[in-house]
């Protein structure tokens, strides 16, 4: 407890953000297990959304669609990033976020998951089931990005008809390593962030 | 040498930093009791039949002898050949492939792995925290209640990063506290000018990766290092293994397809042998060892077993 006050007497600028994600699709909240109608008639359902974000003080934190009190995010900086850099990937601490029991760590070629997307597409009647697990911390595969956020925000919009458009579903319903195609999904993610 | 009785981790004279994290995990005498009755507890396995022990037993350098693969439950067999277990502390990257960067986390490996332990994190945890005996000791060495992954991780960490073996007729040579005879000597020599660039004193191992020359497996698909870094040219990699206690640690290579030492020497005594894919260290090389050569080359990697290590009774299967 008194090394959390001394760090506010040590950066008085600091404080918690209290900023609050909303996501949503086109003008309509977002929710886990919704259909939602995509410009071509098909539709997609999500089942599994979880990502990882952090700080540039080494804060990481992990937003689950299902359990959406954790969209408030509890961060001391504004400096946020989506995804995880190298540091926090090889960290090699299992504790608190970095909890492997949290279904982001991948044991046998070690990193983390920062994106988890789990779903289905649904086209003329058909189920196409997708899965997305998304990371990478090396180069030129990393999927990590700087998030700006502008001075005095508290809610965040994320759209995120920019991440499903993206989505390559019926090419490659399934990404579980890092690659290009993996950073090119994070990427769209990274847009979603108004 | 006298070892620290406890069989805690030791860093051997003239031996490198270790990478380990020691900070983190601080070391002591309980946490170190507490890895081991873990490391030799079905408990870690789905239907409690397998221990870490099954498939790395002392006696062979905490290798899986006779057993070309590893074992799990249900008499499911895995990929590769168990490796012994020894001077992890200096591994800057575990298993076959170098995919694992640290020792705490190789543990959810074997454990969540459907061909070893089949069993979740989840059902580990729910089951030592019901275990009075765990209970009172997790408690006792990190203060933790209830335990969890780091916990459980932690204390696996504590005793199989004390497996140092640095007891070998080598090193006592090398400290000047005995002699090689004739033969030995002999194989040292060979050693050096043909094996050392990979497998380099004093861990025995480069822990670079390589292909050796044995071709890949025909039954097992197995890329190996190219399935950890997605680069065409890492296929068929395998670590280099270290060659301490390589008597005991039979049978070898990374899919235990050669059951006996003299055959392994053999495989690199005739380089027209070798079959593709085969790293630079071998296409730069053309070796040809006579019958005796190979005998010599024998008698020097004998001297690399360490009975102190293979027998010390703090390492052994824990009487509660």
């Amino acid at each position: 407890m008194l090394r959390f006050f001394l760090f506010f007497f040590l950066f008085p600028s600091l404080a918690f953000s209290q900023m609050t994600l909303f996501p949503q699709v086109g003008l309509e909240r977002f929710e886990l297990h919704q259909l939602y109608s995509r410009p071509n008639g098909d539709s997609i359902r999500i089942d599994q959304f979880k990502w990882y974000m952090s700080t540039v003080l080494g804060e990481i934190y992990l937003v689950d669609a299902s359990d959406p009190t954790t969209y408030a995010l509890p961060f001391l900086s504004k400096e946020i990033q989506l995804g995880l850099d190298s540091t926090a990937n090889t960290a090699g601490r299992f504790d608190g976020a970095y909890d492997p029991l949290l279904g982001m760590y991948w044991a046998w070629n070690t990193g983390y998951i920062h994106l988890k997307l789990v779903g289905c597409l649904v086209q003329k009647g058909r189920q196409l089931p997708f899965e997305y697990h998304i990371g990478g911390y090396k180069a030129p595969f990393e999927t990590f990005v700087p998030i700006t956020i502008p001075e005095g925000t508290k809610n965040i919009t994320l759209q995120l008809e920019r991440l499903f458009t993206a989505l390559p579903i019926t090419t490659r319903p399934n990404i579980m390593l890092p690659g290009a195609a993996a950073q090119q999904i994070f990427h769209a993610f990274s847009t979603a962030f108004e | 040498m006298v070892l620290p009785e406890d069989g805690l981790f030791y860093r051997p004279e003239k031996w490198p930093k270790p990478l380990y994290n020691f900070d983190d995990n601080p070391l002591t005498l309980e946490g170190f009791n507490l890895g081991r009755a873990l490391f030799y507890d079905p408990i870690l396995s789905q239907d409690s039949t397998v221990s870490c022990a099954s498939c790395h037993l002392q006696y062979t350098a905490f290798a899986h002898v006779d057993h070309p693969t590893s074992h799990g439950i249900n008499s499911r067999i895995g990929k590769r050949n168990a490796p012994g277990l020894m001077n992890l502390a200096w591994y800057p990257t575990l298993h076959w492939d170098g995919g694992v960067l640290n020792l705490n986390g190789q543990a959810i490996n074997p454990i969540t792995h459907p061909d070893e332990m089949g069993e979740t994190l989840e059902g580990v945890l729910k089951k030592l925290n019901r275990n009075r005996y765990y209970k009172t000791e997790f408690m006792k060495v990190f203060g933790a209640d209830p335990i969890q992954t780091n916990h459980l991780l932690k204390a696996l960490g504590q005793f199989t990063v004390s497996l140092v073996s640095s007891n070998s007729k080598y090193d006592s040579v090398l400290r000047k506290e005995s002699n090689f005879n004739a033969q030995e000597r002999r194989g040292y020599s060979l050693f050096i000018k043909h094996c050392n660039q990979c497998h380099t004193a004093p861990l025995f191992t480069n822990f670079e990766f390589k292909a050796n020359g044995i071709g890949p497996n025909k039954q097992i698909i197995d890329s190996g290092r190219a399935m950890i870094t997605g680069k065409a040219s890492d296929a068929y990699l395998f670590r280099v293994p270290t060659l301490r206690n390589i008597e005991y640690s039979f049978p070898y290579m990374h899919d235990g397809r050669i059951s006996k030492l003299k055959e392994v020497l053999a495989h690199y005594a005739n380089s027209s042998n070798w079959q593709k894919p085969k790293s630079r260290a071998l296409t730069q090389k053309k070796i040809t060892l006579n019958v005796n050569e190979q005998k010599d080359l024998l008698s020097f990697l004998k001297t690399l077993s360490d009975k102190q290590f293979l027998f010390n009774q703090a390492f052994r299967f824990p009487r509660k």
